[in-house]
């Protein structure tokens, strides 16, 4: 646990930086709504990355996460005429009809999660791609009380919808991962599956739940994303996949499971933000963002990969 | 004392520390040519280290290693066989998908020179076979031929007898004492003492990072091994004879009927009874590891029946066993913990199995246990975070403790004190014979025959895939055990 | 033939079937087939069945490279700038040159996974995004070029196919074969299937993934060069690189390679690629939505991984 705590303040110390970094680049940052819009853009990413999260944690990925999040937005804004209760709860049953594939293969048929998100995700861009000009035709904005809930002020600045959207979901998946069986079953079978099996576990069933919940979280990830950028596309959450992978990796968890939390990932997902930000504001070119992101990754990689080694 | 220069090899104050964990502080060791040396020690004695050292697969702090004389300092187990110093570890060094034929050629090995050793070892062998599917005790013998193909002048055999059938470990003691005619050297690890007195010339035993006794190895050593690994605690022999009064007839908890399955049980017929130790003996490869995996709902028979409480059961899953009280300690400790979480969490894993311990988890209930099970073992917390810092001896205690939390009417221990140093091997026994006292049955494998008297209360032997032969702990000797598993059932 | 080689054996034919139904099935559908139609097919799998290649190697190994796309367009993207304007001689040297440039990037690569300690998925997730940003450094737009000569050489003049197919089954013969057989080869094999057997055994794991890599690098650099060979110019797009990588594993897997590394070939992951290039252009003959032919190919990888799952665990192995 210890372990933990060390990484989380050094996190917090190269988010601060950063900060401060762009501060004085934009002047305009250092303040309260500033933060506010960032937290606001951070939350989607944030819940994509939470979702690989517990994928990670018990040993997996989900590569196919950016189309269940384009999806559920696409689904949402189509199903929106019947009402945006209707629509969200199909959004829901998407997210966890394609959970429960990706997870069922992977616990009962032990399916290497690599390749099956991998052929979910083909398998989603074709039928979504066949799907818009077919059974999927409709409307293409959300609804108008989503995008609210994507973009507006609670109560006050700094404070956002989409940042107590977060903040709730956030504090619900550390409570799971620190405080449940559930949790507990999570990082048991990221560590040794074996082992649970022979303690009476039903692994399969454990893999199941973190595949739906991780397909859910992207799903909200996904209508939130949908609702700030105020048109729904199929591509709409490519930008966040890879990103939501790395911001697991910088928050310390390990990508061959059973060890990690979701505080780590949180903050890794404020730092991709604002770096994002920062970058934006000094007019970097593609190249140098590419190039700057690839250089974190592999820094606080090693930069934990050395502490485990020592201690 | 040996003079130095006639000695092959010389250890000379090695140390070897992790951090704050010293595993290693300072270690003597020295091999004459033409001796089989045994190394022993607790696990965490630093045995595994000093070996590790002289094959070059980890380097030492300080100190120096002399071969006739020159110091060496191996930089892999690929230099140490160069310069004739040839290790055959206890997890066979074969690359499982690699056909033996590469295997062979990965490591340099006279392919004419390796028939001929397997050969004289009477075991037959298909070059072009993977490895991973060739059996442990072959596996272990391939590694040894290989070994002896390099012509090594100092063998490192560490804990090769264990898990070995009674015909190879014979084969062994062969080929050890063939090397040590031809001049050569052994450095044989094991913990069965029984072996160390009858092979061996000269021994040493570690305790705590440095070795503390080394003397030659004549008749009635065991006392001096035992009280030089304990330090103080020398009660092996007395303390787990306690009398076994059963009063009157208990009930059969657990009942097999005609069961066959895997490669080798084809009739297995036996009963356990409740608050009963049930030994089981066979020689390697006779199906006892599957007998335990059926029992566990880990693998399928292929016919029979199992009857717990007079009831037929059908197992699909290790969890419709453990739900009738059925739970199971595996042999091999990898794959009952997990490595990187806590001993807590590993004592506790048993109470998440169902949907309904999916929620909130009920902390002061759960500290509770957890200590119970701690201080019941006896487990040394003081690595309190990864269990994957613990010793071996803790490790199986954990492993063990984890039911202790469940609770349990009928553990299956497979081989637990495989490995496992002395001290904790006592605790172990006494901790069986508890679980008896407190109306628990326990199924116990263990290929050191002198535990079925040690533990059990009856012992059942199985050959050729049957039980031939039921016994009561009088005739549970070492002798009468032997012979019933090479199918020699004693007459009465 | 041992097990390990009979298993390949039963996979390659498997796909050897597969591939001779699609190709039946796509050569019906068109007017004619003739050189020209034949040079379509292999300058169409090129680039991806190299690319394959490169990641088999890796995955044997027991690692895996999310980069190697990023690598192949880096590569096209540096011989393109390059060779613009060049002569034959020049292009043919500078080719040689940044192939070699790919091996290196590669050997980088395993150095980075080796000295940090690192998951492999990590460590390239990391260099796909700086390859790619390097690319975009070296050319911000769409453009460059290469000698002619030798785009011909690579190419094949229409319609000579015998060029291309050579490099196709070059690599195979004189890189591949000798490397298999070799130490390095089985050393490769073994960290790829247990890296302790292999430390005790003899090998150098790091020094042989770094060899890995580097191997990988080399068909990434191949594939780079042959991109610029047939389409004379390069992009440097963060979307292809990716798409890349991932059909890269996905012909490596329907190939016979296992994720879980020692197990595997290269002729299987170069068939497999004909297999991904066939489906989507039987499925356009039809007049068939392209998008249909995502879902085939993703269904299609799932099924073939999962049988090959299924049916390892039936004759023993874990």
């Amino acid at each position: 646990m210890a372990k933990v705590s060390k990484s989380v303040w050094a996190l917090i110390g190269i988010l601060i930086g950063l900060f401060l970094l762009t501060s004085s680049i934009d002047p305009y940052f250092f303040s309260i709504p500033a933060v506010g819009v960032t937290f606001a853009l951070a939350a989607p990413l944030g819940l994509l990355a939470a979702g690989q999260t517990i994928c990670m944690l018990t040993g997996g990925i989900d590569l196919s996460l950016a189309m269940i999040a384009a999806g559920a937005a696409f689904i949402v804004s189509v199903k929106s005429p019947s009402g945006t209760l209707n629509a969200l709860l199909w959004g829901a049953f998407f997210c966890i009809l394609v959970g429960s594939i990706n997870g069922l293969a992977v616990g009962l048929f032990g399916m290497n999660p690599l390749i099956m998100t991998l052929g979910m995700n083909a398998v989603l861009i074709g039928v979504f791609t066949v799907g818009v000009t077919t059974f999927l035709k409709g409307s293409s904005t959300m609804p108008e009380i989503l995008v609210t809930a994507s973009n507006g002020t609670f109560l006050f600045d700094p404070f956002s919808w989409p940042l107590v959207i977060w903040a709730v979901i956030g504090g619900m998946l550390l409570f799971l991962l620190n405080k449940t069986g559930l949790g507990r079953l999570i990082f048991a079978i990221g560590d040794n599956a074996q082992a649970a099996r022979l303690a009476g576990v039903k692994v399969w069933q454990v893999q199941w739940a973190t595949y739906v919940i991780c397909a859910l979280l992207g799903g909200i990830g996904g209508v939130l994303i949908g609702g700030q950028s105020g048109a729904v596309a199929i591509s709409l959450a490519n930008p966040f996949l890879l990103p939501s992978v790395a911001a697991v990796v910088i928050g310390g968890t390990s990508i061959m499971g059973g060890i990690g939390n979701y505080t780590g990932t949180i903050l890794g997902t404020l730092i991709l933000t604002v770096l994002s930000y920062l970058l934006a504001t000094i007019n970097s070119s593609e190249a140098v963002k590419q190039m700057i992101y690839g250089a974190i990754i592999l820094t606080l990689a090693w930069t934990y990969s050395k502490i485990s080694q020592n201690s | 004392m040996k003079l130095t220069t006639d000695l092959l090899l010389e250890i000379n104050s090695v140390a070897k520390s992790y951090g704050p964990v010293v595993a290693l502080k300072k270690a003597n060791l020295s091999v004459k040519p033409g001796e089989i040396h045994a190394l022993l020690g607790a696990n965490g004695a630093g045995k595994s280290t000093l070996v590790k050292i002289l094959t070059g697969v980890i380097t030492s702090d300080t100190g120096h290693i002399s071969l006739h004389g020159k110091k060496v300092q191996f930089s892999s187990p690929d230099d140490a066989r160069k310069n004739g110093v040839a290790p055959v570890f206890q997890d066979p060094a074969l690359i499982p998908d690699v056909s033996l034929q590469r295997n062979l050629a990965l490591t340099g090995t006279n392919e004419e020179r390796f028939l001929k050793e397997i050969k004289a070892m009477g075991i037959s062998v298909n070059l072009n076979e993977i490895a991973a599917n060739i059996e442990l005790p072959t596996l272990r013998m391939i590694d040894l031929a290989r070994a002896l193909s390099h012509d090594p002048e100092l063998l490192i055999l560490d804990e090769i007898t264990a898990a070995l059938p009674i015909d190879l470990v014979d084969k062994v003691i062969e080929i050890m004492n063939a090397q040590k005619a031809k001049g050569k050297s052994v450095i044989f690890i094991s913990h069965r003492l029984a072996e160390i007195e009858s092979i061996c010339d000269w021994a040493t035993v570690l305790r705590d990072g440095i070795d503390v006794d080394s003397f030659e190895a004549t008749r009635q050593i065991e006392d001096r091994i035992v009280s030089a690994m304990l330090g103080e605690k020398n009660n092996i022999t007395n303390a787990s004879r306690k009398s076994r009064q059963r009063s009157g007839e208990s009930k059969v908890l657990l009942e097999v009927v005609n069961l066959a399955g895997g490669k080798n049980l084809t009739d297995v017929s036996f009963e356990i009874k409740r608050g009963e130790v049930l030994g089981v003996v066979a020689l390697e490869g006779q199906g006892q590891d599957f007998l335990f995996e059926i029992l566990a709902g880990q693998s399928k028979p292929d016919s029979g029946e199992i009857l717990v409480n007079g009831q037929k059961v059908v197992f699909k899953h290790p969890a419709d066993a453990i739900k009738l009280g059925i739970s199971y300690v595996p042999g091999d400790r990898k794959s009952a913990l997990m490595p990187q979480r806590s001993i807590r969490e590993n004592l506790a894993l048993t109470r998440f199995r169902g949907f309904k311990n999916w929620g909130r988890i009920k902390g002061k209930e759960e500290n509770r246990t957890v200590d119970n099970a701690v201080a019941a073992l006896e487990i040394d917390t003081r690595a309190k975070s990864q269990v994957k810092r613990l010793s071996g001896g803790n490790q199986q205690k954990v492993t063990i403790g984890r039911w202790v939390t469940t609770g349990f009417d009928l553990l299956l221990c497979f081989d637990p004190t495989r490995g496992i140093d002395v001290g904790t091997k006592q605790q172990i026994y006494e901790l069986i014979r508890k679980f008896a006292d407190d109306g628990k049955s326990v199924l116990l494998f263990t290929s050191e025959l002198r535990e079925i008297q040690l533990t059990c209360d009856r012992a059942i032997v199985i050959y050729e895939g049957k039980v031939q032969a039921d016994l009561a702990i009088e005739k549970c000797d070492e002798e009468n055990l032997m012979n019933a598993a090479h199918g020699l059932v004693a007459s009465s | 033939m041992n097990l390990v080689q009979a298993r390949r054996q039963s996979w390659n034919i498997g796909i050897v079937v597969l591939v001779f139904i699609l190709g039946f099935w796509r050569i019906n559908q068109l007017p004619q087939f003739g050189a020209y139609e034949a040079r379509t097919f292999i300058l169409g799998i090129l680039p991806i069945a190299l690319l394959s290649m490169g990641q088999a190697v890796i995955i044997i190994g027991g690692g895996i490279n999310l980069a190697i796309g990023a690598e192949a367009v880096l590569i096209n993207c540096l011989s393109a700038k390059f060779m613009v304007g060049t002569s034959f001689t020049t292009s043919v040297l500078l080719a040689l040159f940044f192939i070699a440039v790919g091996g290196l990037i590669g050997a980088l690569t395993g150095w980075i996974v080796s000295a940090s300690g690192i998951a492999d998925i990590v460590v390239t997730l990391a260099t796909s995004f700086l390859l790619v940003g390097v690319a975009m450094f070296v050319m911000p737009q769409p453009g460059g070029g290469i000698n002619q000569g030798v785009a011909d050489l690579i190419g094949g003049k229409d319609p000579n196919f015998i060029p291309p197919l050579v490099w196709l089954i070059l690599p195979l013969l004189i890189i591949w074969i000798p490397l298999y057989r070799s130490r390095t080869g089985i050393a490769m094999y073994a960290i790829g299937s247990n890296k302790d057997a292999a430390f005790l055994s003899g090998v150098n794991v790091n020094r042989t993934r770094i060899k890995l890599y580097a191997g990988g690098g080399l068909f990434a650099g191949l594939s780079g060069v042959v991109l610029t060979g047939i389409t004379l110019s390069a992009s440097p797009f963060a979307t292809i690189s990716n798409t890349a990588t991932l059909n890269a594993v996905a012909g490596a897997v329907l190939g016979g390679v296992s994720l879980a590394g020692g197990v595997g070939g290269l002729a299987g992951p170069a068939m497999a690629a004909l297999i991904l290039y066939f489906i989507p252009n039987i499925l356009l003959a039809y007049g068939i939505d392209p998008a249909y032919s995502q879902i085939i190919t993703g269904a299609l990888t799932i099924f073939v991984v999962l049988v090959g799952g299924l049916l390892r665990k039936r004759t023993g192995k874990s």
